[in-house]
C-alpha cells in the first residue's frame, strides 16, 4: 500500500490494551488518563472518548481551555475532568459551571474561585509541594490553604475533592521522602476537617512501579500511549504497546558523487524531527533500517541508502512505530536524541495528518 | 485549544512579530542580492512566524516568489490576496534566483551565522507569563530529576512554556530568560508545559512577563544566543515553536 503524504497512525486497539493493563496493574486505585497537549499528539477527543468507553472515569486535561473543549466534545459528568495549570488572569466561572475539577495551590486561586460567584461549588484538589518545587503549597503555607478552603466549603463555594502532589522521580529514596511528606499533609488536612479526600501523587513511572505511590488515583500520561522512560525496560517488556506510528513516502532519490544513494521524506525540523537525529538514528524502508543523515532541512529529512538500489520513490518510510516493520520505537528515538519519547510526540506539528486504525 | 486561547485578552504564551523589522531586513537583503531574481524562503510556516502574515507584509517589496513547504501554504498565501506567487521546492530554480532564508527574521543559519552583524534584527519576541512563585531555601532540588539545586535562598517563578511549546527539555543547561531588567537561569529540566526561572531576590508576581528571546538592544537574550545555548540555529528554534504560542503582529 502506498500513501501520498506523511501521516501519523493511531492504533486505538493498542490504546485500549494499555488502558486495560494499567487499570489492572493499579487496582483498586483508579486511573486518570492524561490527555494534555492534544493527548501527547495522539488526538485529544479520540483518546478521551476511547478512555471513557473503556471505563476510565478521570481525564487529566492540564488547563481550563482543554477541559472545556472536552466537555464541549461530549465528555460529560460523571466523567471527571481535571485541570491544574491555571492562568492567573483566567475567569474560573466557566470551569466551575462545567464541573471541571481544579488543582489549587494558593489562597489567591481560592479568591479567584470566590470571585467567579457561581452557584455551584467548585470541585478543588488541594496541592502540596513535596519537593518538586514547581507549584503546590509549601509545608508552611499548607494549613492556611486548607483552612481557607474549608471555610469556603462551609459556605458552599468549594468542595474539597482531593489532596494531591507531583513527585520528582529523581530516585527511589527522594520519592519515598516525598511520599512521607504527602502522607503528613493528608493528615494535616484531615485534622483541619477535610473529610475522606481522594489522594493522588503518582504519574506513570511511580504509579506503575510502586504500590505505595498509588493511593486512590494514578495519573497516567506517557504509559497510556506506550511510552516508557528512556534507558529502562521497553514498552513490550512492560506489557504495553506503542500507540503511534509515523511514516512518510520517499519523495526523491539522489545519487551522491561517491555513488551512495539517499532518499528524502517530506518531514523536517519544522514538523518535529529532532535536530539531533542525523547520524544517531535510522528509519525503516522495506523492513531494513537506514540512517538519517545531514542535512536536516526545515521540511525534509534525508536517509542514507548506501548502495541499496531497490528503494523507489513512493516507498513508505516508517520513522517510528512499535518495531514491527523494522523501525525504531519512540523509546529508541528518545535515547538516541538525548531526550524522552514524550518530547518527540508533543513537538510534532499538528499539520501532519493523523489517522485512526 | 488554541482557538480558545486566541480570544484571551492577554495570552499566557505569545510570540510578538514586528513586521516593520521584517520589511527592514528584507530591504537590506534585497539590495545585497540584486540584480538577481529573489525568492524569500517561507518554509516551515515562515520559520514559525506565519507564512500568510509575512507574505502579506512583504507583498510590496521587490520579490519574485515566496518558497513554501506545502500546497496548503501556497493556497493560503494566494487566497489571502498576496500578489507575489508562492511556489514549492520543485518549482524553485537556484540558477535563476537567490534564496533569502531565515536571516530575513534576524535568525542565524548555517550560511548566515551573525545576522546582527549584517544589520538584520530579530523580528520575534517570545514571552510567557509567570503562573506562580515560590520561595525556597538553599540547596533545594528543582523539577524532574533534581538536576538543578539552588545555590542560596531564592525565588522560583513558574513560567508557562514547556517542551511541548518547543522549549527544549535541556534548556536548563545554560539557558537564561529575561525578567525585570536582567536575565536569570532556567532552574531544572524544562517540563512539558512549564519551566522554573530562578529570579533571585527580584520581586515577582503571578501574571508577570518573562521574555525568552527578542531584541538584545532591549536587554533580551537574542534568538541567536538562545539557540546557541541549545546547540541549535535560531531558525531551528522558531520553526519548531508550538501552536499554543499565540502569534501577534505589529
Amino acid at each position: 500500500m502506498t500513501t501520498s503524504t506523511s501521516e501519523i497512525l493511531i492504533d486505538l486497539g493498542a490504546l485500549r490494551h494499555n488502558l486495560g493493563v494499567l487499570t489492572t496493574r493499579v487496582a483498586p486505585s483508579q486511573v486518570m488518563v492524561v490527555v494534555k497537549n492534544d493527548a501527547y499528539g495522539h488526538g485529544l477527543v479520540d483518546v478521551a472518548r476511547t478512555a471513557v468507553d473503556a471505563g476510565v472515569s478521570w481525564i487529566g486535561a492540564l488547563d481550563v481551555p482543554t477541559a472545556l473543549a472536552l466537555r464541549e466534545a461530549g465528555i460529560s459528568p460523571p466523567t471527571r475532568i481535571f485541570a491544574w495549570l491555571l492562568d492567573p488572569a483566567e475567569d474560573l466561572g466557566p470551569a466551575i459551571s462545567a464541573s471541571i475539577d481544579l488543582g489549587i495551590s494558593t489562597v489567591d486561586q481560592l479568591h479567584t474561585i470566590s470571585a467567579a460567584g457561581r452557584p455551584d461549588a467548585a470541585r478543588v484538589h488541594l496541592k502540596i509541594d513535596t519537593g518538586l518545587h514547581r507549584n503546590g503549597a509549601t509545608v508552611d503555607d499548607w494549613p492556611g490553604l486548607v483552612s481557607h478552603a474549608r471555610a469556603l466549603e462551609n459556605q458552599g463555594i468549594v468542595e474539597i475533592v482531593a489532596v494531591w502532589t507531583h513527585i520528582a522521580e529523581a530516585n527511589d529514596h527522594e520519592d519515598s521522602l516525598s511520599i512521607a511528606r504527602f502522607e503528613k499533609a493528608v493528615d494535616v488536612a484531615r485534622e483541619l476537617g477535610v473529610r475522606v479526600p481522594l489522594r493522588h501523587l503518582a504519574a506513570s513511572a511511580a504509579g506503575f512501579a510502586r504500590s505505595d505511590a498509588r493511593f486512590d488515583l494514578v495519573r497516567f500520561g506517557a504509559f497510556v500511549y506506550g511510552l516508557p522512560p528512556g534507558d529502562g525496560p521497553s514498552a513490550e517488556s512492560m506489557g504495553l504497546r506503542q500507540v503511534m506510528t509515523m511514516r512518510a513516502p520517499v519523495t526523491a532519490i539522489d545519487v551522491l558523487p561517491d555513488g551512495r544513494r539517499r532518499a528524502s521524506i517530506d518531514l523536517g525540523f519544522a514538523d518535529g524531527i529532532s535536530t539531533l537525529a542525523p547520524g544517531r538514528i535510522g528509519v525503516a524502508v522495506r523492513g531494513r533500517r537506514h540512517p538519517i543523515v545531514l542535512p536536516l532541512e526545515v521540511d525534509r529529512t534525508w536517509i542514507d541508502l548506501g548502495d541499496e538500489s531497490d528503494v523507489i520513490v513512493g516507498d513508505l518510510v516508517t520513522v517510528w512505530g512499535d518495531g514491527s516493520a523494522g523501525e525504531p520505537t519512540l523509546q529508541e528515538w528518545g535515547n538516541a536524541t538525548d531526550t524522552m519519547s514524550e518530547e518527540l510526540v508533543v513537538r510534532l506539528n499538528p499539520r501532519v495528518p493523523r489517522r485512526l486504525i | 485549544m488554541s482557538s480558545a486561547l486566541t480570544t484571551h485578552p492577554s495570552p499566557p504564551r505569545r510570540a510578538a512579530i514586528d513586521l516593520a523589522i521584517v520589511r527592514g531586513n528584507a530591504r537590506i537583503l534585497i539590495v545585497e542580492a540584486s540584480p538577481h531574481g529573489i525568492v524569500v524562503d517561507l518554509r516551515g510556516d515562515a520559520y514559525g512566524h506565519g507564512a500568510v502574515a509575512i507574505a502579506a507584509a512583504l507583498d510590496g517589496e521587490a520579490i519574485d516568489a515566496f518558497l513554501v513547504s506545502h500546497d496548503d501554504d501556497a493556497r493560503a498565501v494566494r487566497e489571502s490576496g498576496v500578489s507575489i506567487p508562492a511556489i514549492l521546492r520543485s518549482q524553485f530554480n537556484s540558477a535563476e534566483a537567490r534564496l533569502i532564508g531565515p536571516e530575513i527574521f534576524g535568525l542565524d543559519t548555517a550560511t548566515v551565522p551573525d545576522p546582527r552583524g549584517r544589520g538584520l534584527l530579530p523580528a520575534m519576541t517570545l514571552s510567557a507569563c509567570v503562573l506562580s512563585i515560590k520561595r525556597v531555601s538553599a540547596d533545594e532540588g528543582v523539577s524532574y530529576g533534581y538536576v538543578y539545586r539552588t545555590a542560596r535562598p531564592t525565588t522560583l517563578a513558574m513560567v508557562c512554556l514547556g517542551y511541548s511549546d518547543g522549549i527544549d527539555r535541556h534548556a536548563c543547561n545554560g539557558g537564561r530568560a529575561w525578567f525585570a531588567g536582567s536575565t536569570h537561569p532556567i532552574a531544572g529540566r524544562v517540563a512539558m508545559d512549564v519551566f522554573m526561572l530562578d529570579v533571585g531576590e527580584n520581586p515577582v508576581s503571578p501574571g508577570d512577563e518573562v521574555v525568552l528571546f527578542g531584541d538584545e538592544a532591549k536587554g533580551y537574550p537574542s534568538p541567536v544566543s538562545w539557540a546557541a545555548s541549545l546547540g541549535k540555529t535560531a531558525a531551528e528554534v522558531t520553526a519548531s515553536l508550538g501552536d499554543r504560542i499565540v502569534r501577534s503582529y505589529a
